[in-house]
């Protein structure tokens, strides 16, 4: 139950982090944003937070590689999913400023 | 093991990452990396009165600051210029990652790091509505002050220029740039307010299993 529970935190906060990496990555700046559109200070801004989160989700299905149970086994998928979609965005991120 | 998957980093390992985060926010800042027009608009508005038009961004366009007085009584620090306000805002904002990595888990921490590195550099007028947000999963009263904030509504104005302005100028909400903004405000707002129903047993799991995932759903997943 806790862990189901937690899960779902987890789920919500990693949801609407890749939202707002994906809000940003497509969005350039505004008279009313800080930052010169398609400066280095903008680039970091997305992948620092975006390698933190990464490392976070990776540790966590490393946890729950070896469990058989049918919450271990639900959690590990959505953990997979949302591993691919940090991936994904870090691309997405990388070919929009050209960091590749 | 619940407590694994949430946070399932060392405490030294995480403690070095948030280190590194606020090292790469503090020289971000320290690079100065503000748009000339951000610059004319933010640390000008302090030289005239709330709601002035005389303040303007870059082409000498006026652009008055239509936020609330607690707004103005926050960012009046500008007027002590850049390494007043970002230093002090910096501070405000290591307090916050401290207090966070200690009583909530490491991917609440993420999303908070990653909130704030953006609030933060990107967005910084919007970083007090941000704190009110972020308080909001505690005490639900700073929701409602968040959006009241961000508007001129404390106290209340109902200067019709200010009000015009709002509902007509290109620069804001009438600017496609500036949906992604409003959509990571309203996305944190959401998010607080649901982690807020969450934490006070508003929002149970076994509603969501039913409402959102249904017993049959899982097991299905589970089985493939």
């Amino acid at each position: 139950m806790k862990a189901t529970r937690g899960l779902l935190e987890a789920l919500l906060v990693i949801v609407i982090g890749l939202a707002l990496v994906a809000t940003v990555a497509t969005s350039t700046s505004s008279a009313s944003t800080a930052l010169a559109p398609f400066s280095g200070a903008q680039a970091l801004v997305i992948i620092v937070p975006l390698i933190f989160v990464a490392i976070i989700l990776f540790a966590a299905y490393r946890h729950v590689s070896n469990a058989t149970s049918l919450e271990a086994r639900i959690q590990r998928k959505i953990l997979a999913a949302m591993i691919f979609a940090v991936l994904r965005a870090a691309l997405a991120v990388s070919q929009k400023y050209q960091l590749e | 093991m619940s407590n694994r998957i949430l946070s399932p980093l060392d405490r030294p390992v995480l403690i070095a990452f948030l280190i590194i985060l606020q090292l790469v926010k503090l020289t971000i800042i320290v690079s100065k990396p503000n748009s000339a027009g951000f610059l004319m608009w933010f640390y000008g508005f302090s030289k005239y009165p709330p709601y002035s038009f005389d303040n303007r961004t870059a082409g000498n366009i006026p652009f008055p600051v239509p936020y609330s007085m607690l707004w103005y009584s926050y960012y009046w620090i500008t007027r002590y210029g850049y390494w007043a306000f970002n230093l002090t805002t910096f501070t405000i904002d290591t307090a916050l990652i401290i207090v966070v990595a200690s009583n909530h888990s490491q991917f609440y921490i993420g999303y908070v790091a990653q909130m704030s590195m953006y609030f933060l550099i990107v967005s910084p007028q919007d970083y007090l509505i941000f704190l009110f947000i972020i308080l909001g999963r505690i005490r639900f009263f700073f929701l409602p002050l968040a959006i009241l904030t961000k508007f001129p509504l404390i106290p209340p104005i109902t200067q019709p220029a200010i009000w015009n302005f709002i509902l007509t100028n290109p620069y804001a909400v009438h600017d496609p740039l500036n949906w992604a903004r409003y959509t990571i405000i309203g996305s944190s707002w959401l998010i607080s307010l649901v982690l807020w129903s969450f934490d006070r047993g508003i929002l149970t799991r076994s509603r969501m299993v039913n409402k959102i995932f249904p017993r049959e759903f899982l097991d299905f997943i589970g089985r493939k």
